[in-house]
């Protein structure tokens, strides 16, 4: 019973692979050339639309990185504070309340994400890439823009975060940190020399968690920036245009749903297959930057 | 020792006024700081508040200037960051002064306010100036240095808090300004069903369209989906957790462990995927398919095949609750003093013995905690089940169609898109209290399970 893990994780890596044989037969490296293009109002047959995930590609880095940019300051303040700036109550009650939110569902995020669109950023940047003017009608986009998924994604990714980066500076041995502040230094300075230096390794570890965090996520990216993009964004780093990540393409073209069952054509189904797959592979070389990362923590610790 | 001291009495007591104005300067400049910042968010919150940014920012920098004035007069020293500081924000002034209402360019898609550049650049300007201002509060002082960074850590941290703030606050005071109790007892139900009567004699038939709203099915169809889930992955996971910890060598445990943390951060699309294309794989009308895609009775008593059954979907939730599990379980067992387990072992039991009467009730409450916190994620979880449930609207059983809370706020506001377009037409306007009633589940079980987590530690600690 206890191979169940390994077993699921196979057979899950095995049906993506033969899933996404289709697509490779047909289109080739066209995969990674190709600009995607399903748009559900133009009238040609399912397979002839031109499939390729280099704007999922690009929508994913840009995505993550908006979400780390916001969510990585906030978590290393929110832990820093848990860890060195409080004591007794206060720091636990912290913890605990973090963890709490942590348990805040991602529905929630993608059902307030159209209000904060209303509330912050229609008031802020208004433009062609929010209204979704020049979009189909049949993907929702009443809001969207590629920052509102990252800041949205940031609010899922903080809870998560803090509590790895809080052990991570929890690790650091407390004699260290005495001696540093026993030899006059303020507390402030202990923690940028001596604490953050030594936690440096826990600190990349929680971050890539983080990151894999923020790729895995598929309901809030689906319904604040949309399902599927048709290319790059014109000047590519426009993170006001919509630039969905794998995720929500994938779920889009998985759709088991009743209106884009007669859309997506087999090469579709087979292209989700495929980027699945492209994203089990990312998830895969993070994890073993993970490991590797707590290999070599393990051999510092042994010293 | 003395002399020193008289000396410095004395230059003190020349410059003891030049001193104190300039503490109160500090204090000044502090409060002006932090009016800044409270303008700033404000403004990045509120277009209107833009028109405040340019005075505040000039008074900003004028005090700021005052500041390196008489820091210079009484520590005798250049402060070239308060300099700088006051530079930016008169050449931020400056440029926000000339800066038209409506920004566009760099080929962006988007005309920007100013009062996005106004606000980040106070939020910029000030928070540097509180840290300085309350360093020379404190005259320079290596105390005052390190109170002086305490603004940068609150600044990130209140920006956090207020971000949860505003969406907490939000779903509570619209589900309370929605909240109508029979929403919660009535089960949702859109079918027709033949009303048979009898006219002249004969019988006639009538399509009699029955239509209640309320979320009844979605809770119990959310319950339903954590008791199944807990019951699959219950026995899974901490037989996982008992197998790396006590019977695997470095190897296997650590594949299995290798591959419970990536069955965790996968995305759940991926096993969406793998469920869909299970789900098409069977053919219509047999048994598993009606198994698999769950069936129920209408009013008429008429088959009603869904898109997938609790039981099916429960499988796959439980990939991502195995993992919570057989950590928590992992934990548990180490948690054991090892003297306890050895005495059991010296005393004639065996490992079996040992593990089932001495380690396994140790951990159970661990296990507890951790499957609760499964169950929470059982109940949010949508990633998995978006694409194969249903309104729910025949029965909830284990064989029936999935439906949970989560799934139905995500009806209610894309149904016309990708579910059930009814549903969205009837009952989008209770959002905010579908919200609030998966709020209250899931939040519920969380803090249960961590308050029971931090108990647990406080009493193996004292034991």
């Amino acid at each position: 019973v206890a191979l169940v893990p390994v077993v699921a994780l196979l057979l899950i890596v095995i049906n993506l692979a033969i899933g996404s044989m289709h697509a490779i037969d047909v289109l080739h490296f066209r995969l990674f050339t190709n600009f995607f293009s399903p748009s559900p109002e133009s009238n040609i047959s399912p397979d002839q639309m031109h499939y390729g995930i280099l704007p999922a590609l690009w929508g994913t880095v840009l995505v993550v990185s908006i979400a780390m940019i916001i969510a990585f300051p906030i978590s290393l303040a929110l832990a820093v504070l848990i860890n060195d700036y409080s004591k007794g109550i206060v720091s636990s009650t912290l913890r605990w309340i973090i963890s709490v939110l942590g348990g805040i569902p991602p529905i929630i995020y993608a059902l307030l994400g159209g209000l904060i669109y209303l509330w912050f950023l229609w008031a802020k940047v208004g433009g062609k890439g929010l209204t979704g003017a020049d979009l189909p009608q049949t993907v929702p986009t009443d809001q969207s823009a590629t920052i509102l998924g990252g800041m949205m994604l940031a609010l899922l990714v903080i809870p998560f975060l803090t509590p790895l980066l809080d052990d991570a500076l929890h690790s650091v041995p407390r004699p260290l940190k005495e001696a540093s502040l026993s030899l006059g230094a303020g507390r402030w300075h202990t923690l940028t020399s001596v604490t953050l230096p030594y936690a440096l390794p826990g600190i990349v570890n929680g971050f890539l968690l983080g990151i894999l965090t923020a790729l895995g996520e598929a309901i809030i990216v689906s319904y604040t920036i949309g399902f599927s993009a048709a290319s790059l964004p014109k000047p590519m780093f426009d993170i006001l245009e919509r630039t969905p990540p794998f995720s929500s393409t994938i779920a889009y073209l998985a759709g088991g749903g009743y209106t884009f069952q007669q859309i997506i054509g087999p090469v579709g189904k087979s292209v989700a297959n495929f980027m699945g797959l492209m994203l089990l592979l990312i998830a895969f070389i993070i994890l073993g930057l993970i490991s590797f990362l707590q290999h070599r923590m393990s051999k510092r610790s042994t010293q | 020792m003395t002399m020193m001291k008289a000396i410095a009495g004395g230059q003190l007591a020349t410059s003891n006024l030049k001193v104190s104005t300039y503490k109160i300067v500090a204090f000044i400049a502090a409060l002006v700081s932090v009016v800044d910042c409270v303008f700033g968010a404000l403004a990045l919150v509120f277009n209107s508040a833009d028109s405040y940014s340019v005075p505040i920012i000039l008074c900003l920098s004028g005090v700021i200037a005052l500041l390196f004035v008489f820091a210079r007069l009484s520590l005798k020293r250049y402060f070239i960051s308060l300099l700088f500081v006051a530079a930016l924000s008169l050449i931020s002034a400056v440029a926000l002064h000339f800066m038209p209402a409506y920004i566009q360019g760099l080929n962006l898609n988007g005309i920007f306010h100013r009062s996005l550049f106004g606000g980040s650049l106070m939020l910029c300007i000030g928070v540097p100036a509180f840290c300085y201002s309350i360093l020379h509060l404190f005259k320079n002082t290596p105390r005052g240095f390190d109170i002086s960074r305490y603004p940068i850590l609150l600044f990130f941290v209140l920006a956090g808090f207020a971000a949860y703030g505003i969406i907490l606050f939000y779903i509570i005071q619209n589900g309370a300004l929605e909240f109508h109790w029979p929403f919660f007892t009535t089960a949702y139900s859109d079918q027709y069903k033949t009303a048979e009567q009898w006219v002249d004699g004969w019988p006639t038939f009538s399509n009699q369209h029955i239509l209640q709203l309320g979320i009844l099915n979605n809770i119990t169809g959310t319950l339903m989906l954590m008791g199944l889930t807990s019951l699959i992955s219950l026995p899974i996971g901490v037989s996982v957790g008992i197998f790396v910890r006590e019977y695997a060598g470095p190897k296997l445990g650590g594949a299995i462990n290798f591959s419970t943390t990536a069955l965790r951060s996968i995305s759940g699309v991926i096993l969406a995927i793998t469920a869909v294309s299970l789900l098409t794989k069977v053919d219509q009308g047999t048994f598993l398919y009606n198994l698999f895609h769950g069936y129920g009775r209408d009013m008429d008593g008429g088959l009603q095949t869904g898109r997938s059954s609790f039981l099916f979907a429960s499988v796959f939730i439980s990939l991502l609750v195995i993992p919570i599990v057989a950590k928590a379980t992992q934990e548990g067992l180490s948690t054991l003093p090892r003297e306890v387990k050895e005495g059991s072992l010296a005393l004639g039991a065996t490992k079996e013995f040992t593990l089932f009467h001495v380690q396994l009730p140790w951990s159970l409450p661990n296990v507890v905690t951790g499957l609760m916190l499964g169950c929470a994620e059982a109940a949010g979880a949508l990633a998995i089940i978006f694409l194969m449930s249903g309104s729910g609207q025949f029965g909830v059983s284990p064989t029936s169609e999935t439906t949970s809370l989560a799934y139905l706020i995500f009806d209610m506001k894309y149904g016309r898109i990708l579910g059930d377009a009814n549903v969205q037409n009837l009952m989008s306007q209770d959002q905010a209290l579908a919200a609030l009633a998966l709020l209250v589940m899931t939040l519920g079980l969380t803090a249960i399970a961590l308050t029971m987590k931090r108990q647990l530690a406080k009493r193996y600690k004292g034991a």
